[in-house]
């Protein structure tokens, strides 16, 4: 996959702007700076749609990937935005880092701790 | 003597001459050690924790938010949220604080703002946190802390970080 993308994701509170433009980019900060609301907002959109009242916006399908099954569901997604949030621990495997290599995918890692 | 397993290895380290409390560090994966503090808090935390003097300030300093009730927490951003939308570090704070368990929580669950809280509650007792990368303590450029990884005891933010360096599991 290639390109830059711009990813807009919101509520009747808050809104986020990003713009992807690398296979793999991390998103760090303090605590306290929405790091995981993202996350949290993104993962209510993917499973209730319009109705959880998060809208996102992006040219390119976007998904959060998360749970001991990763190795099962990664291979099947392709060409897609795929946030993560630290807290998998498989996020720190050499097996997934393996698996991101190998990806056509765009992954956005939120993070507190360097890599 | 007190024992420690890190990874593969059994650290022992000596109980201090002095009679206060200390900070200890730990990096590296740890046995037992709650790697994700705030789902661990979620499904622990005590109702008394909230209302505490400690946890009000560290709630209004790290989230910017006024503990309203037991139950009710004013945030700037998010609006009224309950206890268990307040932010992964200070969740990890509070059980660092209240938590009697005997558990050690991984520190690399809070921002770098969250250091110089972590110091403050090494003063008042003995406290062991687990680490997975090098905080950054350069808030509080004098503090005690011991690395049990090496055993030794660093007096600022300058000797941790050279601690730091010797220490692979970081």
């Amino acid at each position: 996959m290639k390109g830059k993308y711009h990813i807009v994701v919101q509520n009747k509170r808050l809104r986020y702007e990003l713009n992807i433009r690398r296979n793999i980019t991390m998103i760090r900060g303090d605590s306290a700076t929405g790091k995981t609301t993202l996350i949290n907002l993104l993962e209510q959109a993917a499973v209730l749609g319009e109705s959880s009242g998060v809208e996102v916006f992006c040219e390119r399908p976007r998904r959060t990937l998360s749970g001991n099954d990763w190795n099962v569901v990664l291979p099947n997604i392709h060409e897609q935005i795929i946030f993560l949030d630290e807290e998998n621990r498989f996020v720190k495997s050499q097996e997934f880092a393996a698996a991101v290599k190998a990806s056509d995918n765009y992954f956005v890692i939120v993070l507190q701790l360097v890599m | 003597m007190q024992f420690c397993l890190v990874g593969q290895r059994t650290f022992e380290y000596c109980g201090r001459k002095e009679d206060r409390a200390l900070l200890n560090i730990i990096f590296g994966d740890v046995e037992n050690a709650v790697y994700h503090p705030p789902t661990y808090f979620d499904n622990q935390y005590e109702d008394e924790w909230i209302m505490d003097p400690l946890t009000v300030a560290m709630i209004k300093d790290i989230d910017r938010s006024d503990v309203v009730g037991t139950h009710l927490i004013q945030s700037p951003v998010l609006g009224p949220i309950s206890t268990k939308e307040i932010s992964g570090g200070v969740k990890t704070l509070i059980l660092m604080a209240f938590d009697k368990s005997g558990r050690i929580f991984n520190a690399s669950a809070c921002g770098d703002n969250c250091a110089k809280w972590i110091v403050e509650l090494g003063k008042k007792a003995d406290l062991t946190i687990n680490l997975h990368h090098v905080m950054d303590f350069s808030s509080v450029p004098v503090f005690d802390a011991l690395i049990l990884n090496t055993g030794v005891v660093v007096h600022s933010y300058e000797e941790y970080l050279k601690e730091t360096l010797v220490i692979k599991e970081r």
